[in-house]
């Protein structure tokens, strides 16, 4: 190499003698590609123990234990869904009640819908309806993933979303095996009063832009012994709200044991070999206990935003005060 | 092995003593008497158990019975050929199966009040090809317009008691043995009849009867139930319930149990992660042991700190190559 340098500059000698150096200069790059090598490797150990961040963040945060249940012992909520009951509320000629449910009690940024409601064609060519919140993972990938440790899981097993912390980054969106998030581009519109509401990751209103929403179970309402706002809107029945430390459920009509439900029922989770460990459990029908046939293919009715519901925060206060 | 060519070879047999006797057997069907347990008394009705079927019928025999009334179903083990038969008779429908029937053990009799019209299957319990094809019979429960047309009394249900104990208890968790008795009136035990049992349950604002075990009365009228609480509520009560079987009347009995604290959880959730190894420092969604030691203290206390220092440090060497970088072009000879 360095002949090659020499014949080019055979002009100039200062040169030459400077390139003669270069020897020092090899040298000297060799330790430092030793140095480099070491510090690729402290790099690498600490791109291993990245991932790790967001477990010390949400930690540090203090944004794990989030005590609001009066129960003397924690809960951990399950949903089950009864496909034997739910049929898109088809029958019933109106929207999918659940969804609307949902977007009057959270004000659901329009464009989105925290639980939707999914027409599937089934094995026999038949078609059946499947409502899909967030699973509420055990083993949450969102959570995982999240680089600020915005986005938690409670004590309760209700995965959460600090939005005082989000930053947009939609890692979660891209982790989500279920398609559950969706993004806020625009600021979303809120309800009048709602900029001084008392925002929490427990019931987050106001809404704001440039952050990732969800389901959260309504774990405001569920912390004072209320179904959630799907469950209590259903008029099948066909939402079930649980408990695993107690076993036991309701869908605001009959109580039963969960395990049993469960068991009795071939429950099944969605995209179980995925190691999410879901929260929310399905019984296999099309809504045959309503009288849904098989062939009926109309798909559900578009649900109406809470705009079109008419609903405000003093509506809400007031019905809750009933 | 040895039970499938036993099978076969009974099945062998079948056929060709079908073939042999497929004549009179027809006739012998065309003038059997009129079917039994007609009229108002107790219908007491006989049915063998022989080498080709209910009463020699190989294509399943059927009995007529008018609602309401009394039925006595005896089956009686008359096997020839094969000494080793042995048998258990169910009536689903009524919920109802006689005891093992056998070459020691010849009559078995299911007693009940046909309130329910329809048809309704009887046959062998025991699993085996065979049995399913040749003990298989019809109870045909005839609805009958009104008790009062036909002049006859229906046949009235025997009350049962039901005792359940203890009749109250203190638990901080444990579990405890439920016993239930069933009888009728006269203290006869009643055995084989299955028993529900609720709990007065209140869960995200609904209230109710929650079922939650079921167990089954053995030959003396008792039967057990091991139950730990896992419910919250200080007072709970606990109905035990007969819905009534054969000629019994359902009852049910309640107790009231009184939990203090908080009983165990039902669910333990496998926890999710890394635990660093020799350190015992759990990094990940829910801490396995409720203890923290003194290293996952520091460094749940360090967290940030720690975090910080990693961040500089990625940074300080994404620097240092940058650097290096740098420094590649300025060794790099001038022209
Ligand atoms: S979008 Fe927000 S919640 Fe989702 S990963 Fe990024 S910071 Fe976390
Ligand atoms: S369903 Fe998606 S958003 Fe919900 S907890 Fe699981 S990964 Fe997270
Ligand atoms: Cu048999």
């Amino acid at each position: 190499m360095g002949v090659v340098v020499i014949q080019v500059d055979y002009s100039a000698k200062d040169k030459i003698e400077e390139d003669m150096d270069q020897g020092d200069n090899l040298r000297k790059w060799q330790l430092s590609r030793r140095q480099v090598l070491k510090a690729v490797g402290a790099a690498g150990v600490a791109a291993l123990a990245a991932p790790l961040m967001p477990a010390f963040l949400a930690r540090s945060a203090g944004s794990g234990p989030e005590e609001g249940s009066k129960a003397t012992r924690l809960r951990q909520w399950v949903l089950v869904f009864d496909l034997r009951k739910c049929e898109g509320c088809i029958t019933k000629g109106t929207p999918p009640k659940c969804i609307e449910g949902c977007n009057a009690e959270h004000f659901v940024p329009e464009g989105q819908e925290w639980i939707r409601v999914f027409q599937v064609e089934g094995p026999a060519g038949h078609s059946y309806f499947l409502p899909r919140p967030c699973m509420q993972c055990e083993n949450p990938p969102c959570v995982k993933v999240c680089p600020v440790g915005a986005t938690y899981r409670n004590d309760e097993g209700i995965v959460l979303i600090n939005h005082e912390r989000c930053i947009g980054c939609r890692m979660c969106m891209a982790a989500c095996p279920y398609g559950v998030r969706s993004f806020n581009w625009d600021q979303p519109e809120n309800p009048p009063g709602a900029l001084f509401a008392n925002y929490s990751p427990q019931y987050p209103v106001p809404h704001r832009r440039g952050t990732v929403e969800k389901c959260m179970l309504c774990a405001h309402r569920v912390q004072d012994g209320k179904l959630p706002a799907c469950a209590e809107a259903c008029p099948m029945y066909a939402i079930y709200l649980g408990d695993l430390t107690e076993d036991i459920a309701t869908n605001g009509k009959d109580v039963v044991k969960l395990s049993q439900l469960l068991a009795d029922s071939s429950a099944f989770r969605l995209k179980e070999e995925l190691g999410t460990r879901p929260r929310v459990w399905y019984i296999p029908g099309h809504g045959q206990e309503y009288g849904h046939e098989v062939g009926d293919e109309r798909p559900p009715i578009k649900a109406r935003t809470w705009q079109e519901q008419g609903v405000t925060l003093e509506k809400k206060r007031e019905g809750a005060s009933k | 092995m040895n039970r499938l060519f036993r099978s076969i070879a009974r099945l062998g047999a079948l056929i060709a003593v079908l073939l042999i006797i497929a004549g009179p057997l027809h006739m012998a069907r065309a003038d059997s008497p009129p079917a039994p347990g007609t009229g108002h008394a107790p219908g007491h009705i006989k049915v063998e158990v022989t080498d080709l079927g209910f009463n020699g019928k190989t294509d399943g025999l059927v009995i007529e019975v008018e609602q309401g009334q009394m039925v006595e179903l005896t089956f009686t083990w008359a096997h020839q050929s094969y000494p080793r038969e042995e048998h258990i008779m169910v009536l689903q429908g009524y919920g109802l199966e006689t005891d093992r029937l056998n070459s020691s053990n010849r009559e078995a009799t299911l007693k009940f009040i046909a309130d329910k019209a329809g048809t309704f299957n009887f046959k062998c319990d025991v699993e085996c090809d065979v049995h399913d094809y040749l003990q298989q019979g019809y109870l045909k429960v005839k609805r009958s317009g009104s008790a009062a047309a036909d002049g006859s009394a229906k046949a009235t249900f025997t009350p049962t008691t039901l005792a359940l104990s203890p009749s109250a208890w203190v638990t901080g968790g444990e579990a405890v043995t439920l016993t239930a008795v069933l009888r009728d009136p006269g203290g006869v035990s009643v055995p084989k009849a299955e028993l529900s049992f609720y709990l007065e349950a209140e869960f995200g604002g609904s209230k109710g009867k929650m079922w939650f075990a079921k167990a089954r009365t053995d030959a003396n009228g008792v039967a057990f139930l091991e139950y730990r609480p896992i419910l919250e509520a200080p007072k709970q009560t606990i109905t035990a319930r007969f819905d009534g079987m054969g000629i019994y009347a359902e009852s049910e009995q309640a107790i009231e149990v009184q939990v203090i604290g908080v009983p165990p959880s039902a669910y333990d959730m496998e926890p999710t992660g890394l635990t660093g190894p020799s350190l015992g420092v759990w990094l990940g969604g829910t801490p396995p042991q409720p203890a923290l030691s003194a290293w996952s203290w520091a460094i749940s206390n360090w967290g940030p700190l720690a975090l910080a220092t990693m961040v500089l440090a990625m940074w300080g060497v994404f620097g240092f190559i940058l650097y290096q970088a740098f420094r590649i072009s300025r060794v790099r000879p001038r022209r």
